[in-house]
C-alpha cells in the first residue's frame, strides 16, 4: 500500500536534512505505530505521504514515495488526498468550519463532488466515528475528543485508502483519548490501513501490527509488535515510553502485584486493569523520587502556602449560571508536588488561575503565602507565584533566550549580580545554555516549554504552577521537567501541575487531586489513588 | 470577552441575508469609509454601522471592538498633530529641540487626526459587523468560487482578529505574573510594554494560521474547482440590500466627482457643508445604506413586510 524508498528531505529554511534515507513498506490493512522523540522527522514523513511535501512545501526532496501505486511526485495533492488522509495533532488547528456538517463536507467540496454524493459521504463518515447525531452542531460546542473525531470524519469522508494520524490523542483527557482510540481501533478492525504517530506508545502498541521508531530522520527500529519487547533498549535510549502490550502485562502481572503487596502489605482482592497496573508500576517507580516525608515543616507542622476556602466561580457570574468551580476547599503545603487531574471542563485550569491571582474571586477565599488574592492581583503576586501556561509560545516575548529568562527578575528589581547568576543557573538547569542568543520563538516545542519554565523559576517563586506541561512532549522531556519539580519541592517550593498523564502523576506527585464537575472528588496520596481508580 | 468576537449563530434577519448581498453591503461601507474625507460623511457612515450592529444584537460585541479601537484612535489623534505641521492655525509652539526644531501644533492637524480616527473606527466597526452577520463558512464558499487563494487569505485574516483578541488577554496575564503592570508608567513606558505584546501576538497568530492552512491543503483546498454543499437562496431582501448598496456606491462616486464627500484640511479647514449638494449626497448614501437595518426592523415588527421579503 505504501512504499517509501531512500527518502531524503530538507526544509528550505534549514541546513540539516529532516529525513535521511527513510525506507518503509506498509501492507494493506496494517496498523503501523510510528514513534520517536520530538524532532525526529515523524511529521515530515507523514506530510510526504499525502503529497504536501513536495507539492506545497519548498525544500529538497530526494527519493520516492508510492501510495496505492501512485508516485507522490507525479500526482497532485488533489489526487493524493483521496489516497492518504492526514489527521493532525490539535483539533483546534484543523477544524475550520463552524458546523460539523460543513467541516466534514469541506474536503469533498474541494474535490468538486456533487451535492448528493457529499450528503451521503458526510453521513457515512460521521456514522463511522460515532458522531452522526452531532451533524448540525456547532464545532465550538464539541469537547476535545468529539472535535478530533470530527477531524477524523472530515478525512474519512474522502474515503482514503490510508489513514494517517499525527499524535491524535496527545492533547486529550483520558475520556477524549478513549473516544478517538476507539474509532481508530474500529477502523483498523474493518481493514483500513492506518499509520498512527503517538508518544503514548503504551496505550496503543497493543493494537498495532508493527512498531516503527525514528531518530534523527532515520528509522532505527521496524519490528512486529510481538517482537518489540526484544528491543526495549532502543526505547530506553531514546527516552521513549516502554511499549507494554496487554500480553506482556499478563505475564508480568504477578510480578507487579507482588511488588505492590510487598510495598503495602495489602491483599489484592480483585483483578487489576491494564491502566491500574501501569499506574501502580509508575507509583512504585516514583517512590524513589519522593522523599520519605515530603513537605517543609515548621515546628513539626507543615507550612501552609495555599488556602482555598469554599471557592465558587462562574464564567457567567451576572446570570449565576455555568459554575466552573463549586465550593472548592484546598490546602497546599511547602515542599509538596501536587498533581491535578480530571477531564476537560472539570475546573482544573480555573482553579489554577485563581491560585495565580488571574481571576477575581467571586465567592469564597483564596490565600497564597498568607496573602488574600482579592487584594493581591497577579501583578502583586509576581515573584511569589509563577505560572507556566499550556501554550508556552504565548509566554515568550523577549528577543533572545537570555533576556527572556532575565525579564521577570529584572522587573522584580533583582540585584544585577544575583540576576546574572540566577539566569545562568536556570539556563543550565533547563539545558538552554547553548541557545541563549536564539529568539525564543525559533525554538522547538520542548525547548520553548523549558525556556518558559526557566523564565518563571528565575523569579524564585514560592508557588510554581504548571498547566499541562506533559501535553505533546516526549517522555524524556517530561521526566526532566518532573525531576526539576521534585528538586524545587526539595528546596521548599510548592509545585502544582495539571496533567492528563496519570502515570506521571503517580511517579512524581506527593498528592493527586482529582477534579470533576467543578469540585474536588478525590484528594489523596498516589498510593491511595489506585484505589480511587478501581472504584 | 474573546468569545464574543466570533460569529455566533442567532438566527437573525441580518444573518440570513445571502452572503453576496451581505458582503457587497459591507464592502460598500468599507469603500465609502475609505473614499470620503468629510468628517460629516465619516460620522454618518459610523452612525449607519452602529445602527446595523444594533440590528444584529451586537452592541455588546461592538463595545469590545470599540475598546480596542479607542486606543488606536487616541494614538492617531495624538501623533498626527505632532508630526504634521501643514496647518495655518497654530495653537501651540513647543520648545526648541535640537535637530527637530520647534514643534508646532495646528488646529488643522488636530482636526485631521480626529477625522482619520473616525475613519479608523468605521473600518474596525465594519469588521465587527462582518463577524456579527456573515457566517465564515458561507463567506469562504462564496469567495472560493471567485478566487480560491484570496478566499483563503481573507478567511484566515478574518479569523485572525478574534484569535488575536483572545490571545492578548492571555499574554497580558503572563506578563502581569512576571511583574509587568500595564496601568503604571508614562505613556512611553506603556507603549513599550504593549509593543512587546504585539510582536508575540502576530507571531502566534501567524503560526495558528499556518496550522489551519496546512490542514486545509491536506484536504485538497485550492487544488482545483470546488463544488458547494450548502445552498443559499436569493430572496427579495437580498435584492433590496444589493440595490441599496449599489445606490449608495453610485451616489458616493457621483458626489466625490462633483466635490461632495471630500474635505479640505490643509492649509486651512474648509466648510463641512458646502452647499445643498453635500447634504443631498449624504442623505442618499445614508438612506441607501440603511436599507438592511430598515428591513431588519420591518422583519421584526411588520408581518406584511415579513411575508414579502
Amino acid at each position: 500500500m505504501i512504499k517509501v524508498e531512500d527518502l531524503f528531505y530538507r526544509y528550505s529554511s534549514r541546513e540539516e536534512f529532516a529525513l535521511k534515507g527513510v525506507d518503509l513498506h506498509v501492507r494493506k490493512g496494517e496498523l503501523l505505530l510510528l514513534t520517536g522523540s520530538t524532532g525526529c522527522g515523524k511529521s515530515t514523513l507523514l506530510k510526504c505521504l499525502n503529497g504536501i511535501i513536495p507539492h506545497e512545501a519548498a525544500g529538497r526532496f530526494d527519493g520516492n514515495v508510492w501510495v496505492g501505486g501512485m508516485n507522490t511526485r507525479e500526482h497532485p495533492v488533489r489526487v493524493l488526498a483521496q489516497k492518504a488522509g492526514l489527521v493532525f495533532q490539535n483539533p483546534d488547528e484543523q477544524i475550520f468550519s463552524t458546523r460539523v456538517r460543513e467541516e466534514v463536507a469541506f474536503g469533498l467540496e474541494n474535490l468538486c463532488f456533487p451535492r448528493a454524493e457529499i450528503i451521503s459521504r458526510v453521513e457515512w463518515a460521521l456514522e463511522k466515528v460515532g458522531m452522526r447525531e452531532f451533524i448540525g452542531e456547532s464545532t465550538n460546542a464539541l469537547s476535545g475528543g468529539q472535535k478530533q473525531r470530527v477531524a477524523v470524519a472530515a478525512v474519512l469522508a474522502l474515503q482514503p485508502e490510508v489513514l494517517v494520524l499525527d499524535e491524535p490523542i496527545s492533547q486529550m483527557d483520558p475520556g477524549g483519548a478513549r473516544e478517538v482510540l476507539g474509532v481508530i481501533k474500529k477502523l483498523s478492525s474493518e481493514g483500513m490501513t492506518i499509520i498512527l504517530v503517538e508518544h503514548r506508545i503504551h496505550e496503543v502498541a497493543q493494537w498495532a501490527d508493527r512498531v516503527v521508531v525514528m531518530d534523527g530522520g532515520k528509522i532505527v527500529l521496524d519490528a512486529p509488535t510481538g517482537k518489540i519487547m526484544d528491543h526495549l533498549e532502543i526505547f530506553h535510549k531514546l527516552g521513549l515510553r516502554s511499549p507494554c502490550r496487554a500480553g506482556t502485562f499478563t505475564e508480568t502481572r504477578q510480578g507487579i502485584l507482588s511488588v505492590f503487596q510487598a510495598g503495602y502489605g495489602r491483599e489484592e482482592k480483585s483483578p487489576i486493569s491494564l491502566a491500574e497496573a501501569s499506574f501502580k508500576v509508575a507509583f512504585h517507580a516514583g517512590r524513589a523520587n519522593r522523599s520519605a516525608g515530603s513537605g517543609k515543616r515548621v515546628n513539626g507542622r507543615q507550612e501552609k502556602v495555599v488556602e482555598v476556602k469554599d471557592l465558587w466561580f462562574s464564567y457567567d457570574h451576572r446570570n449565576g449560571r455555568g459554575w466552573a468551580l463549586k465550593g472548592v476547599d484546598l490546602d497546599l503545603f511547602a515542599g509538596e508536588v501536587t498533581a491535578i487531574i480530571g477531564d476537560n471542563g472539570s475546573g482544573k485550569t480555573t482553579l489554577m488561575h485563581h491560585l495565580a491571582g488571574l481571576f477575581k474571586v467571586q465567592k469564597g477565599r483564596v490565600e497564597v503565602a498568607g496573602r488574600d488574592v482579592r487584594r493581591h492581583n497577579a501583578y502583586r503576586l509576581a515573584g511569589t507565584v509563577g505560572i507556566v501556561f499550556q501554550n508556552p509560545a504565548l509566554m515568550l516575548t523577549a528577543d533572545n533566550v537570555f533576556d527572556e529568562v532575565a525579564f521577570g527578575p529584572k522587573n522584580l528589581k533583582m540585584p544585577p549580580e544575583k540576576l546574572k547568576r540566577k539566569v545562568s543557573e536556570c539556563l543550565r538547569l533547563m539545558e538552554l545554555e547553548g541557545l541563549t542568543v536564539y529568539h525564543p520563538q525559533t525554538l522547538s516545542g520542548g525547548q520553548r516549554l523549558r525556556c518558559a519554565v526557566a523564565a518563571i523559576i528565575s523569579m524564585e517563586p514560592q508557588l510554581v504552577l504548571l498547566d499541562e506541561p506533559t501535553s505533546g512532549q516526549d517522555v524524556l522531556h517530561i521526566r526532566k521537567l518532573m525531576e526539576l519539580c521534585r528538586k524545587l519541592a526539595g528546596q521548599g517550593k510548592t509545585v502544582v501541575f495539571i496533567t492528563h498523564d496519570h502515570e506521571i502523576a503517580a511517579e512524581y506527585a506527593d498528592r493527586i487531586i482529582v477534579m470533576q464537575d467543578g469540585g474536588i472528588c478525590a484528594d489523596c496520596a498516589p498510593g491511595e489513588y489506585a484505589e480511587v481508580m478501581s472504584l | 470577552m474573546a468569545v464574543k468576537l466570533f460569529y455566533e449563530e442567532k438566527g437573525l434577519f441580518l444573518q440570513n441575508l445571502h452572503p453576496l448581498a451581505a458582503m457587497v453591503f459591507l464592502g460598500t461601507l468599507l469603500v465609502l469609509a475609505l473614499a470620503f474625507t468629510n468628517p460629516l460623511y465619516l460620522a454618518g457612515i459610523l452612525f449607519v454601522i452602529v445602527l446595523t450592529v444594533w440590528g444584529a444584537d451586537g452592541l455588546a460585541v461592538w463595545e469590545n471592538y470599540l475598546k480596542i479601537g479607542l486606543a488606536m484612535m487616541l494614538l492617531v489623534m495624538m501623533i498626527n498633530p505632532l508630526v504634521v505641521h501643514a496647518g495655518k492655525t497654530i495653537i501651540w509652539h513647543g520648545p526648541d529641540i535640537p535637530f527637530l526644531g520647534r514643534p508646532t501644533i495646528s488646529l488643522e492637524a488636530i482636526y485631521y487626526g480626529i477625522a482619520m480616527s473616525v475613519r479608523l473606527l468605521d473600518i474596525i466597526s465594519v469588521f465587527c459587523l462582518y463577524n456579527l452577520i456573515i457566517h465564515p463558512d458561507k463567506a469562504l464558499n462564496l469567495l472560493s468560487r471567485l478566487a480560491q487563494k484570496s478566499a483563503l487569505v481573507i478567511s484566515l485574516a478574518t479569523r485572525l482578529f478574534p484569535a488575536m483578541a483572545r490571545n492578548i488577554e492571555h499574554i497580558k496575564d503572563v506578563q502581569r505574573m512576571r511583574g509587568v503592570d500595564f496601568n503604571r508608567g508614562t505613556l512611553k513606558t506603556k507603549l513599550r510594554k504593549y509593543s512587546s505584546l504585539f510582536n508575540i501576538l502576530l507571531l502566534s497568530s501567524l503560526e495558528d494560521a499556518l496550522g489551519i492552512a496546512e490542514s486545509m491543503q491536506a484536504r485538497a483546498f485550492g487544488s482545483g474547482p470546488r463544488s458547494c454543499y450548502s445552498q443559499n437562496f436569493w430572496r427579495p431582501r437580498d435584492a433590496l440590500c444589493l440595490a441599496g448598496s449599489a445606490l449608495a456606491l453610485l451616489a458616493g462616486v457621483w458626489g466625490l466627482t462633483h466635490g461632495h464627500g471630500g474635505y479640505t484640511f490643509y492649509p486651512q479647514l474648509g466648510y463641512l457643508i458646502d452647499g445643498p449638494g453635500t447634504v443631498a449626497v449624504l442623505l442618499t448614501v445614508l438612506l441607501s445604506l440603511s436599507i438592511p437595518v430598515a428591513l431588519n426592523w420591518g422583519w421584526r415588527h411588520c408581518l406584511f413586510l415579513k411575508s414579502k421579503i
